[in-house]
């Protein structure tokens, strides 16, 4: 299936399959990324993410079908990294050079002035470390200095391989900002991850896949709204749990687990119980919705496929 | 293009390994011209005698020959050839650059040990009053085959690490290829260890036009067959980089 859009800076990956002998990586895999969104790459190890971003790349080769920037694959396209921004899974560096000349090395090959190597460094937080040789950098500044080579053209597609793998909490949130920074200039990014909750607070839209399948395709807001009307259900605590059990029974929920005080009831709603106590004059201690999280909506939606 | 080749010098610029195969070639020169010079009988010096001091430069061929095997393969053992390859997706222009580079490394090294050596050769004869050594024309050859033979070691040595992107395999191979395989096919069958990698390369570097032994080849014969292997090896080289899945 071939996706429409309308605009520059756009990725399609359109019925991409991908082989490594008998092992199929990428299964006619479709979906594309809007101009200035921020679409979430997601599935668990093995899905097919890294041979996906790695043939949008040109890195590998698709037996079939098509992964295109702006209509063009990488190797057409006049200057790659003014167009294309990469951060990819392993990290690309040699050890004994330093960050300032790992850019500029880069730099040079694209045609891009070496000064670009000090600005980016400044941008991620590493001019102090510029000097310093990568094989001495912490994993949070080889992200960091990833992140610096992705910026170097100045590009209006970044395409991130698990960017936060290894960072700590710090790092993740710089990575979220750094990453909305990024859209809200207009830039499109794909960042692929197995950890919806690493990329939650950041993307727009989520492609998730296993077994190199596409499973689902949605913007964040209509998997929350799924994930809200998912609820599987609410835990109360009460003196009187058993009677307002009974009172929410006769409205259709049901109680999955008893423990007298303490209940965890499915098909119902917090707002449900909470006014069907006030109007009873039942007190409540404790009412919260177990609800089915993204997390949770995720791994369902990725396990049976991921299942061996 | 250009920009390609300034990338790859740079990229030998900016680590310690052009610099430690600097600082290997100039203590080698070093040695072997003071060993050489402290065991000299001054009354005994032939101009051929003072030709070979000046180029001790097989070695220096060998060692430009390993930083190219080091320079290429090393982009596959530190993963940097996907962000070479994302900078340039072009790949026979990748390996044309490299083998450009490293061509020219080899060159700077090369005249590098030939001049230290001449810095040191020529005023010991003197104080030694020592009156030999080659003419201008045949310092000249010595200069400049030295200089060709270094280029195209670091070519060759290039498209061995493209062929070979283990690096441990590819240094390891060219080892046995050029110090067992060659010497013993120049030994037991001399019509084929003439063209052989080594042999055909030291004819180049010796420039020791129709003088020097009946089973080598000629300086040029010897330079064109060491840059066929160089242009085989790259191609087959671009030829399995071209295929190869980055993953």
């Amino acid at each position: 299936m071939l996706y429409q859009c309308e605009g520059v800076a756009q990725i399609v990956i359109d019925s991409l399959t991908k082989r490594f002998g008998s092992t199929v990586a990428v299964d006619d895999l479709s979906f594309a990324v809007e101009p200035g969104t921020v679409v979430g790459f997601l599935g668990p190890n093995g899905a097919g993410k890294t041979t996906t971003l790695r043939a949008l790349l040109g890195l590998v080769r698709p037996d079939s079908g098509t992964a295109t920037i702006d209509g063009r694959s990488y190797a057409q396209l006049p200057d790659p990294l003014e167009t294309v921004g990469a951060v990819l899974e392993r990290s690309a560096f040699h050890p004994g050079r330093s960050g300032r000349n790992h850019l500029r090395v880069l730099a040079t090959a694209a045609g891009l002035p070496g000064s670009r190597a000090d600005e980016l460094l400044t941008l991620v937080g590493l001019a102090d470390a510029r000097d310093k040789r990568v094989g001495g950098y912490s994993l949070g500044m080889r992200q960091r200095l990833a992140l610096a080579t992705a910026l170097l053209g100045d590009p209006q597609v970044l395409v991130l391989d698990e960017p936060a793998n290894g960072l700590d909490p710090l790092g993740i949130r710089w990575l979220r900002d750094f990453l909305r920074a990024r859209a809200a200039e207009g830039r499109s990014v794909l960042v692929s991850s197995h950890v919806l909750a690493e990329v939650e607070q950041t993307v727009d839209t989520v492609v998730m896949v296993a077994r190199g399948r596409l499973v689902a395709e949605s913007s964040l807001e209509e998997l929350r709204t799924r994930a809200s009307a998912g609820a599987g259900a609410v835990k109360l605590r009460s003196p009187q749990a058993p009677r307002l059990a009974q009172l929410l029974g006769e409205r259709g929920a049901r109680v999955v687990q008893d423990g007298g005080d303490t209940m965890l009831l499915a098909g119902t709603t917090s707002e449900m119980v909470g006014d069907l106590a006030a109007s009873h004059r039942i007190p409540v201690y404790e009412l919260t919705t177990e609800g089915q999280g993204l997390e949770e909506i995720f791994l369902s939606l990725t396990a049976d496929q991921a299942a061996p | 293009m250009t920009r390609l080749i300034a990338a790859e010098i740079l990229k030998l610029r900016t680590t310690r390994t052009f610099y430690g195969f600097l600082a290997t070639i100039v203590g080698l020169t070093l040695l072997v011209v003071i060993l050489t010079l402290a065991f000299l009988d001054p009354d005994d010096v032939r101009d051929e005698d003072v030709g070979s001091l000046l180029t001790s430069g097989s070695l220096t061929g060998i060692l430009i020959l390993v930083l190219g095997v080091i320079g290429m393969s090393g982009e596959h053992r530190h993963n940097t050839i996907s962000s070479t390859l994302l900078a340039a997706p072009d790949r026979l222009r990748v390996i044309g650059a490299k083998a450009v580079a490293y061509a020219l490394a080899g060159m700077v090294l090369a005249a590098a040990a030939f001049l230290i050596t001449a810095a040191i050769v020529y005023p010991t004869l003197a104080v030694l009053d020592v009156d030999a050594g080659p003419s201008a024309g045949r310092l000249a050859e010595l200069f400049f085959g030295g200089l060709l033979y270094a280029a195209i070691s670091g070519a060759l040595g290039v498209g061995i690490g493209a062929v070979v992107p283990n690096q441990v395999a590819a240094l390891l191979g060219a080892v046995i290829v050029i110090f067992v395989v060659d010497p013993l096919l120049i030994t037991l069958a001399p019509d084929v260890g003439r063209y052989t990698v080594s042999s055909s390369g030291f004819s180049l570097a010796d420039g020791d036009e129709g003088g020097g032994d009946a089973d080598s080849l000629s300086p040029v014969a010897g330079g064109l067959v060491y840059l066929g292997w160089a242009l085989a090896f790259l191609g087959a080289g671009w030829a399995l980089l071209a295929r190869r899945e980055i993953v």
